[in-house]
């Protein structure tokens, strides 16, 4: 008698938790008529927002450069490396003859394009 | 000693305009915090109707990304002869690129305007990011740029 009356103690107590549970959780999803959800207090916020819209009305400036873009060369280029021609690079990426690139300052006379005199070519500083 | 005096007046008169045509400019890019990493730059001049003058830097080696500098290329269809020769590293966020070189002299106060594009990996592309009208009298002034550069100066 004494486990019969326990056991249906029990029962009762889950029973009862589970459903006051189901409640507050219920109370989420329920259409509030008043305006007023959970947090109640704060004015719902109608404006849309795009992650990573900096506000900037740009129009053209739509393009992103990514690692994974596909070049003439065929490389994925997903690998994490740097992406650039360094002087220590000995990337095969990077050998002008091989993938289109351009020549490097030094190695080759700038182009006769009318802007630079005497074919000096310009002499780069970088910090 | 007639010929003397004659080879030497032919020679001063061949290369006195060459000299007189050649301007030492240099080129100072002061890149913005953009949080980053290095940014690929576009360096080019456009004439007085707008048109495309030839290029001056590169800064950035693989030209698989030269499509971002959108303005660059459109105007030379990412034709890497543009920049042979005046291709450098990319520069990255806060740091300072400076470029010395001979320009022609008739580039100043003749309606050119030096351009520069910009794009870094993962953040969008900035076309046009620095215009700045050659000039005599713009030489030392630094010119804002508007994502990725911070400003742009050219001196004698």
């Amino acid at each position: 008698m004494k486990l019969a009356l326990a056991l249906m103690l029990m029962t009762t107590a889950l029973g009862t938790g589970t459903v006051a549970l189901a409640a507050a959780q219920g109370r989420v999803l329920m259409p509030d008529p008043q305006g007023a959800g959970l947090l109640a207090g704060q004015a719902p916020d109608s404006t849309l927002t795009l992650v990573g819209d900096d506000g900037d009305d740009d129009g053209a400036e739509d393009g992103r450069m990514s690692s994974s873009d596909d070049g003439d060369d065929g490389d994925d280029d997903d690998d994490g490396e740097d992406d650039d021609c360094g002087a220590e690079e000995d990337d095969g990426d990077c050998a002008s003859a091989t993938t289109g690139n351009a020549s490097k300052a030094g190695t080759v006379a700038p182009p006769r394009n009318g802007l630079f005199t005497g074919g000096t070519a310009p002499v780069v500083k970088s910090n | 000693m007639k010929t003397l005096i004659a080879a030497l007046a032919l020679s001063t008169a061949l290369i006195a305009p060459g000299l007189a045509a050649a301007r030492p400019v240099t080129l100072t890019v002061n890149m913005a915090d953009y949080g980053g990493r290095g940014a690929y730059l576009a360096v080019y001049v456009t004439d007085a109707s707008g048109a495309y003058a030839g290029s001056l830097w590169m800064a950035g080696g693989k030209s698989k990304y030269y499509k971002h500098l959108t303005d660059w290329s459109r105007f030379t269809g990412g034709d890497v002869a543009e920049v042979d020769g005046i291709t450098g590293a990319s520069v990255g966020a806060g740091r300072t690129l400076e470029v010395s070189m001979d320009l022609a002299d008739a580039l100043f106060d003749a309606g050119y305007t030096l351009h520069v594009d910009a794009a870094a990996e993962d953040m969008r592309d900035s076309p046009n990011e620095v215009a700045l009208p050659l000039t005599a009298a713009g030489a030392g002034q630094p010119a804002p740029g508007r994502r990725y550069i911070a400003d742009v100066t050219y001196g004698f």
